[in-house]
């Protein structure tokens, strides 16, 4: 979502002009403050050398295209959080030393490749704190919170060790069945 | 410049320290420890700014500041997926936070933090069954009851029930199961509504001692698969206001013993919702008892465009289902809040982090106030 990149942004933006008149520890300050938006920031990647974008990743299956580590991945129709694609992840695994929830909300995504629609589960990867990296927001089919199971904003990190949310994957369950 | 250069050292500091009247009166010594309190009651022009520190759940903070002055008052911190509540009679913030024992890890604990208005300082941590809701920013996570007696605390763990915690003796005084249905919303006699996941209404009420007294169910009223009603409400006068993502008021009465399902009404003319015209925004609706209710729109509606940023407000008299006015935002909106009195502001925080102020009747811009965290997401009036 543009307008959730605008806003970290704009917040790391701020930091960043402010820490000119602070010195080492306002940079670093800045830096931490922006974590989750560094590679977005044209200030912060002048200041740290980090490269220009994530880097373009495949699923090296054409029946499973686009890059995951891309908000408009198919599979991302109903996805609300930091991809973990993007944190040590996969659009199907989280990343080292997390946990995944064991239950989770699921949405109904097309595949452009066969034409199918799937069930996906949105398991949430618990026990470090926020990613930060590829934040994405989309809302197809997003239910409000009183139909749970069809709502992205629930922190998902239930019956986990830990309730600390760190990032989002979007497993395939199986082909939708087609509506009667 | 030459013969001042020329005068030694020691004597101009000498000089500069006797020198009568040359910088005033001498500066007094000042007290340590020193730390401001605030004037109790707050003005009507205090509001509470969320920042639900996307970037670092577990650091989040609410923002206390004052939209006449612009001025920044002081801060609350607080854990992951936080809530915030007050009570002018008690003068306190109730602030509901998930915390673990060592930062990311160690075991779970669900608090109400009490903290004071005049010096925003910890006046009770209550401890909560740890099962409260963890959700993106949601006002229908916790309330206070219409007689300042009790906060309701939303569980969902995924099973859901309501946490009454008595504000006299800042203890739990009971949980209350409601499976199938979330939130809670106060009605005017000390009870509350929710939602429920089959399209119903749940009314429960409270006896003393903060336990159920009784629990009324409607029929099925809330089309969720089709046109589901936001959760993201607004309270005019003795009436809910619900808002369907296509842009149709349900309004709920809750003034009297037993909720009323009322009419509903649309927010847009049948050409301007062809023209995709549709609520929008995080939280997108503010009311006023005066009648009025203030929705965020956007005019790229879309089946999941109902999280979008608001381009305008548009006002409405919900008496008539009249629309007074459309205010075009000066940067799009996200959550809105309309403050008391005789001529409420509207308050919007906006894509870029900061708080518009807006004049609530006309729309007219005001002033903003920035640098209010890392991702605010919501405001509070605080009156």
């Amino acid at each position: 979502m543009k307008w959730l990149d605008r806003l970290t942004e704009n917040r790391t933006r701020d930091a960043a002009r402010r820490t000119s008149r602070r010195g080492f520890l306002g940079v670093l300050g800045a830096l931490t403050a922006g974590a989750g938006t560094v590679p977005l920031l044209p200030v912060a990647r002048a200041s740290t050398g980090a490269v220009d974008d994530i880097p373009a990743q495949h699923t090296g299956n054409p029946e499973d295209p686009g890059d995951p580590s891309t908000c408009e991945y198919w599979r991302y129709c109903g996805i609300d959080g930091f991809l973990c694609s993007c944190c040590g992840g996969t659009q199907n695994a989280c990343p080292p030393g997390t946990e995944m929830s064991p239950i989770t909300w699921i949405g109904t995504c097309h595949n452009p490749a066969d034409g199918r629609n799937y069930v996906i589960s949105y398991n949430d990867c618990c026990g470090k704190s926020s990613c930060g990296r590829c934040l994405c927001n989309r809302n197809e089919d997003d239910r409000p919170v009183y139909r749970p199971q069809a709502n992205n904003d629930i922190n998902w990190c239930m019956g986990t060790r830990s309730t600390v949310y760190h990032c989002s994957t979007a497993v395939i369950l199986g082909v939708a069945l087609e509506d009667a | 410049m030459q013969k001042f250069r020329r005068i030694p050292q020691h004597a101009a500091l000498a000089l500069l320290l006797v020198w009568p009247g040359a910088a005033g009166a001498e500066l007094q010594s000042e007290p340590i420890p020193n730390v401001v309190t605030l004037s109790v009651p707050y003005p009507q022009t205090y509001a509470m700014v969320h920042d639900f520190a996307f970037g670092s759940l577990i650091d989040s903070s609410f923002s206390l500041v004052d939209i006449e002055t612009r001025r920044f008052k002081g801060m609350l911190s607080a854990g992951q997926f936080a809530t915030l509540n007050h009570s002018v009679a008690r003068g306190e913030f109730y602030v509901g936070e998930t915390i673990h024992s060592r930062g990311v890890r160690g075991e779970r604990g669900d608090f109400v933090a009490v903290y004071d208005f005049a010096n925003l300082a910890l006046q009770a941590d209550i401890e909560l069954p740890p099962r409260r809701a963890n959700t993106v920013v949601n006002l229908g996570n916790s309330a206070v009851t219409a007689d300042d007696r009790f906060l309701l605390v939303f569980n969902q763990n995924p099973g859901t029930s309501v946490t009454v915690i008595d504000l006299d003796s800042r203890a739990v005084a009971s949980e209350i199961p409601a499976p199938g249905c979330a939130l809670v919303y106060p009605d005017e006699a000390g009870g509350f509504v929710m939602l429920c996941g089959d399209g119903r209404l749940l009314a429960v009420t409270l006896d003393e001692a903060g336990t159920e007294a009784g629990r009324w169910s409607s029929e099925p009223f809330n089309d969720i698969d089709n046109d589901p009603l936001s959760e993201k409400a607004a309270k005019v006068g003795g009436a809910w206001h619900f808002v369907s993502y296509g842009g149709e008021v349900q309004p709920i009465d809750v003034s009297g013993d037993t909720p009323r399902i009322l009419g509903r009404w649309w927010l847009t003319s049948a050409e301007e919702r062809a023209a995709n015209w549709r609520p929008a925004g995080w939280h997108w609706t503010a009311g006023h008892d005066s009648g009025r209710l203030w929705v965020g729109m956007t005019p790229d509606g879309y089946e999941g465009s109902h999280k979008d940023p608001a381009p305008e407000a548009w006002l409405f008299d919900t008496g008539s289902g009249e629309r007074l006015a459309r205010f075009e935002l000066r940067v799009p909106g996200l959550s809105f809040a309309a403050t008391r009195g005789e001529e409420p502001k509207l308050l919007a925080v906006n894509i870029a982090g900061q708080l518009d102020i807006y004049d609530g009747s006309t729309g007219e811009w005001l002033r903003a106030v920035g640098s209010l965290g890392e991702t605010p997401f919501m405001v509070h009036a605080i009156q």
